[in-house]
């Protein structure tokens, strides 16, 4: 997990494996109110196959919150065979974070 | 909501297009099978921001697999959710979903080299789930707001491909 270097809008990319598979949690924080745009890609490739997820949308957020943006579910044999990016674009400012 | 199976080869670029000629408007029917009006299609919103269980209704619910949103699943309703599970080989997974509250489930069990593209432009509902099928291309487009698709597709030991909604 990486986390962007920008205060104002901060990008954090969680991924959790869990009993079933790996989940992929695009989350935002701001300091002060905000809105805007997001993406988040997921590409996956393992033995099982190739998986590629790209899910877009709006935001707001209120100050000092932190808000889940999207999901993605992997199964299992995606841990440590994926790469996930998000990228967070508001008025003021863009941010994006990787993962791993 | 459109659902085609089409060879590998269309699923390439073509998915770029496709998506942005199903968030623009339904497409026109040539090679896509239209399933709803779009009085049904309204419906869709309804269902899926409720977190109950959603599956075939009638004998179906009970003989299929469906897969049944959890209230964890559910819980970030302005968002977007994609699950893929793929236990098989050399199987490819594309999805895209753009707007929100976008509810997306992909199963490739058992199967090889199949290729599943859902995409979805928000307020959609899609669990497609693939048994044991070999080479098969599957793309479901989903305008905003189309009714829900739950569908299983499965190789039969015969040799036949069962498709039950």
């Amino acid at each position: 997990m990486q986390v962007s270097a920008a205060p104002a809008i901060e990008c954090v990319i969680r991924a959790e494996p869990e009993t079933d598979g790996l989940r992929i949690a695009a989350l935002a924080r701001a300091a002060a109110p905000a809105s805007g745009q997001y993406r988040l890609q997921v590409a996956k490739q393992s033995a099982s196959g190739s998986s590629h997820t790209v899910q877009s949308g709006a935001f707001t957020l209120e100050a000092g919150q932190e808000q889940v943006l999207t999901t993605v579910v992997l199964d299992r044999s995606a841990i440590g065979h994926y790469r996930a990016e998000l990228s967070l674009q508001s008025d003021q400012e863009t941010s994006s974070c990787t993962s791993p | 909501m459109h659902i085609a199976m089409i060879s590998r080869a269309l699923l390439g670029g073509a998915l770029v297009a496709a998506v942005l000629a199903a968030n623009a408007a339904a497409a026109g029917e040539s090679a896509y099978i239209s399933q709803v009006s779009a009085k049904a299609g309204a419906a869709a919103s309804t269902t899926i921001s409720q977190p109950a269980p959603i599956a075939p209704s009638g004998n179906y619910a009970q003989r299929q697999a469906a897969f049944v949103p959890t209230p964890e699943t559910t819980r970030a309703r302005s968002s977007n959710f994609a699950n893929t599970v793929q236990i098989g080989n050399a199987n490819n997974v594309f999805q895209a979903q753009s707007g929100g509250r976008n509810f997306s489930d992909v199963g490739v069990l058992g199967g090889t080299d199949n290729n599943v593209a859902v995409l979805q432009g928000g307020r959609d509902f899609s669990n497609l789930q693939l048994l044991n099928t070999q080479g098969l291309s599957i793309a479901v487009l989903q305008p905003p707001g189309s009714a829900p698709i739950n569908m299983l597709i499965a190789r039969l030991p015969n040799g036949g491909l069962l498709i039950k909604r």
